[in-house]
């Protein structure tokens, strides 16, 4: 009990802190793009606390029913942005109170994802097949928006929820293979030694009936022999080079390589101490384009240096570390729940920063509690506020 | 034991991506930190802009009537010291010995207009964009339209600035260029006008002798508007360039409002051009036998009223085509009372002609036509009655019209019923603009307006031109602040018409006496230039 009762307060101070360091960032970028994003932030910072505060001091109630109820509102959400007939499909103005959708609906749909991994019990490729069907049709709804990196998420939550299963291995492993095949593909030696690899260990497992090793060994050739023969000889050029810059806007010579390098320079010129407070300069001279969001690790490593932006990355292990501990200690439908926030800070967590530091393309995915924005922050303030509240 | 191995995975990736985050800052911050704090500092970034070049303007005879000339802008220490110069100039700055100022020249493209006043408020000019432009998006420094077709065609004409993006090091040098790709900038798109140029400076030649003024040519088969012009007008180029906010200051402190668009925006009492209403009204409503005679003596009694006609020693026996060709009132008043104000006032809501011709412009006016509730406002419940009928008969009553929709209403009835409603750009498609009248009742006003130019006693026949038959109408504005506004309007050739003129000059005198014979000089021009030459 008193473990426990460390840990809600440990969360809910990492949470606090990483805030306080966002709103320090905010403030010093804010001088040279307007005061107003700061005043605006300072908001939605006191408007999560206070979210924080309320949720977790409720008591959810776990109905099936309910669940279905929420995933048929978020897909309704969802749906609706996509009707818009102007302007960016990704926020929605209701009442006055602007938010996006993506983020917005993330507690509804982990809270029915959660409650469908839990009741399911069966645990047969059948079940697989529709769970990651149902992780799909939020997929597919934000990738329409288009939003590719917010859409990840849902798939990245289908691998963390599969892992933590207790799906065979067998099943596991078609979608790691699946996956692997999928992204190995590109890079034609890397493919070979894997495809050589995993065919062996599957076709000399004892463990695995003949079916299995049919099933895995389609998983581990099928999508990568498929999807270079579509992209090279059925697509056109155009649209050869569209996806690549859709994957990968980094490639895309009209900017996105200029903003890694500016970052990597902010980053850089930090140093082992940074520039001190208020005192970056990439921001000011507007070399760092969304000093605010995207790149808001580049301007505190530039001015709090190497041993600011590792404290920063440390309190993210703590949040990451104690949510994952959470979802482990609880049982059942909360160790879900919980494991689906995880997913969410962790998914941002590792698209942002290697986004930043140059080790993934460019998703366009804000640093939750750091970054600018207000429905990331109010939703996920809400998200472990309801994580603190299933331990009590 | 499957279960607890899947967990240590998804903890272990957490370990991971924080350790590989961790090694991925050291690298980045320490042991590369001094090169790129050096590049840090001693590089900044500047964005050059790339100017677009604004579409070009043409007219029907493919005359180039607006391109961009290039003009000089000169820098002193980085800040604007000299706008639009000439390189003569910019010389004889360069050549000062006793500067120790950094100058930087760039050349820029500038609105240059060849025919300079000519049409000038239906061209329009350009400007700086308004703040409501700059937060849509656009450029603080890319001009935009600010009336005329320049405005309305904007969008098609505005082109899209780019940019270069430079590294400049810590002393002002250029340390490389292609950093980040440039963005290229997108030239906005020429267009074609209907208008034709010779024609408008033809026009200003006729109209030296005035002062204030109106015209407008047009071909009421296809809508297309030759001319569209307004006097008094100004140089464009003076608008564009170094003087301009100057410039345009005194344009709009100038009392005779040279940016007015009368061709579009003017309202004038059509005066006597309005008895074709008047006839199609008694035609179609049959209170008149075209053949039935009155005679005229220069008054009309009225009740207790008399009202004068404009020729005091009368017209004598006058049926319709005589009343129309010498433009009798008294023939008018007769007709007019017997049209009933009633009646008048329900045609006047049924006619379109006091709409806009929804020309492809920016401010054009309608037209007014009084009801009942406007009389009653006026003149009190009991202060209005069938002699408002009499004057509206004439002209002369509370009904004001632009010059465009004049030549429109002529248009329709030069082709019997219907003809398209005008527009500036060339190739546009446009509605019908139609009349509620019978065509047979047409046909016999025409018939009537054939008399007043081809006619000997005709009020118009100093518009005749030789080997060409022409109908049209004079109009005599009465003005309460000065001389009357003489107005003439036309179609031609009368078997088949392909043009309407009207022509307005303000506080100038008779329609006939003054108007007629300028219109007259442009019918003969586009005789001679369109229709001979075809």
């Amino acid at each position: 009990m008193r473990n426990i009762l460390k840990l809600h307060n440990r969360l809910f101070f990492v949470f606090i802190l990483i805030s306080i360091l966002g709103l320090l960032n905010i403030f010093s970028v804010s001088r040279s793009f307007g005061e107003v994003l700061f005043i605006r932030h300072v908001s939605y910072v006191l408007i999560g606390i206070l979210f924080y505060f309320i949720f977790s001091r409720v008591k959810i109630p776990e109905w099936k029913e309910l669940s279905y109820v929420f995933f048929a509102l978020a897909i309704f959400l969802l749906i609706f942005v996509l009707l818009k007939e102007k302007g960016v499909k990704r926020w929605l103005h209701i009442a006055g109170v602007s938010f996006q959708v993506s983020d917005a609906v993330k507690p509804l749909i982990i809270y029915f994802l959660s409650m469908m991994w839990f009741k399911n019990k069966k645990a047969g490729y059948r079940d697989s097949f529709y769970l990651f069907f149902l992780h799909s049709i939020p997929f597919i709804l934000v990738l329409l928006e288009p939003d590719l990196g917010s859409a990840g998420y849902f798939i990245f939550l289908f691998g963390v929820y599969l892992l933590f299963s207790r799906f065979e291995l067998k099943i596991k492993l078609l979608y790691v293979f699946c996956f692997l095949s999928l992204i190995l593909s590109f890079n034609f030696i890397l493919f070979l030694i894997f495809s050589a690899v995993s065919l062996l260990y599957v076709i000399f497992n004892a463990r695995f009936v003949t079916g299995d090793k049919l099933f895995l060994t389609l998983a581990i050739l099928m999508p990568g022999l498929t999807v270079p023969f579509v992209f090279n000889n059925v697509l056109k050029e155009y649209q050869r080079k569209r996806i690549i810059y859709f994957l990968n806007p980094s490639k895309d010579p009209r900017g996105a390589g200029w903003q890694i390098l500016q970052g990597k320079l902010a980053i850089g010129s930090g140093g082992i101490f940074g520039k001190g407070f208020l005192k970056g300069t990439h921001k000011s001279l507007a070399f760092l384009p969304q000093a605010h969001s995207d790149f808001a690790f580049s301007s505190f490593a530039e001015e709090f240096g190497f041993i600011g932006s590792s404290f920063l990355i440390l309190l993210y292990f703590l949040l990451l570390r104690d949510l994952f501990n959470l979802s482990l200690n609880l049982g059942g439908f909360s160790s879900y729940f919980v494991l689906g926030v995880f997913a969410s800070i962790f998914y941002s967590f590792f698209t942002n920063l290697g986004g930043v530091l140059g080790l993934l393309p460019l998703t366009g995915i804000p640093l939750t509690f750091f970054s600018y924005g207000g429905t990331n922050f109010v939703i996920h303030s809400m998200l472990i506020g309801l994580s603190v509240s299933f331990m009590k | 034991m499957e279960k607890i191995f899947s967990n240590k995975i998804l903890k272990f990736s957490v370990y991971f991506v924080t350790v590989l985050f961790l090694f991925k800052i050291f690298e980045i911050q320490i042991l590369k930190g001094e090169f790129y704090e050096e590049k840090a500092i001693t590089i900044k970034s500047k964005k050059i802009r790339l100017p677009s070049k604004r579409g070009r303007i043409f007219d029907r005879k493919g005359r180039n009537v607006a391109y961009w000339r290039t003009g000089f802008r000169l820098l002193r220490n980085g800040e604007v010291f000299l706008e639009d110069v000439s390189f003569e100039e910019i010389v004889n700055y360069l050549e000062d010995p006793d500067s120790s100022k950094i100058f930087s020249v760039y050349a820029l493209p500038y609105r240059f207009y060849p025919y300079k006043n000519i049409y000038a408020q239906t061209i329009g000019f350009t400007g700086l964009p308004s703040e409501k432009e700059i937060e849509e998006g656009i450029d603080p420094l890319l001009r935009t339209g600010k009336s005329g077709i320049e405005k309305f065609y904007d969008e098609i004409l505005r082109g899209k600035d780019g940019y270069k993006f430079l590294l400049i090091d810590a002393k002002g040098r250029v340390y490389s260029e292609e950093t980040r790709p440039p963005i290229e900038p997108v030239d906005g798109k020429d267009i074609t006008l209907t208008l034709d140029f010779e024609l408008g400076r033809y026009i200003d030649s006729l109209f030296k002798p005035y002062e204030k003024g109106a015209c407008v040519v047009l071909k009421p088969k296809t809508g297309e508007v030759l001319a569209l012009y307004s006097k008094p007008s100004f140089d464009l180029n003076l608008l564009t360039g170094k003087r301009e906010k100057e410039e345009l200051l005194k344009i709009l402190n100038d009392t005779l409002k040279p940016l007015l668009n009368r061709a579009i925006q003017g309202l004038y009492p059509p005066g006597s051009i309005f008895k074709v209403i008047t006839s199609l009204i008694a035609l179609e409503e049959g209170v008149i036998d075209t053949n039935e005679f009155l005679y005229c003596q220069g008054k009309y009694r009225f009740g207790n009223r008399v009202f004068k006609d404009w020729k005091e020693e009368g017209h004598g026996r006058v049926n319709f085509f005589r009343g129309i060709e010498v433009s009798c009132d008294v023939y008018f008043y007769e007709v007019s009372k017997r049209i009933g104000l009633k009646r008048f006032l329900e045609y006047f809501e049924k006619l379109k002609i006091f709409d806009k011709t929804d020309i492809d412009l920016p401010g054009e006016k309608k037209g007014f036509y009084p009801t009942i509730e406007f009389y009653k406002k006026r003149y009190g419940k009991y202060g209005y009655g069938e002699g408002n009928a009499l004057n509206l008969g004439i002209g002369q009553g509370e009904v004001l019209m632009t010059p465009i929709e004049i030549a429109l209403l002529f248009g329709a009835i030069a082709l019997e019923g219907k003809c398209k409603k005008p527009h500036l750009l060339k190739n546009k498609e446009t509605d019908y603009f139609e009349l509620p009248f019978k065509s047979e009742n047409i046909r016999i006003l025409k018939k009537a307006l054939f008399r007043v130019v081809q006619g000997d006693k005709g009020t118009g026949r100093l518009a005749g031109v030789k080997g060409l038959n022409i109908g049209g109408k004079t109009g005599t504005a009465q003005n309460p602040k000065g001389e009357d506004h003489a107005q003439f309007v036309a179609f031609f050739p009368f078997e088949n018409p392909e043009y309407v003129v009207y022509v307005i000059v303000e506080n100038s005198g008779m329609g006939g006496e003054i108007a007629a014979p300028l219109a007259g000089k442009i019918i003969k021009w586009i005789y001679e230039k369109y229709i001979k030459a075809s």
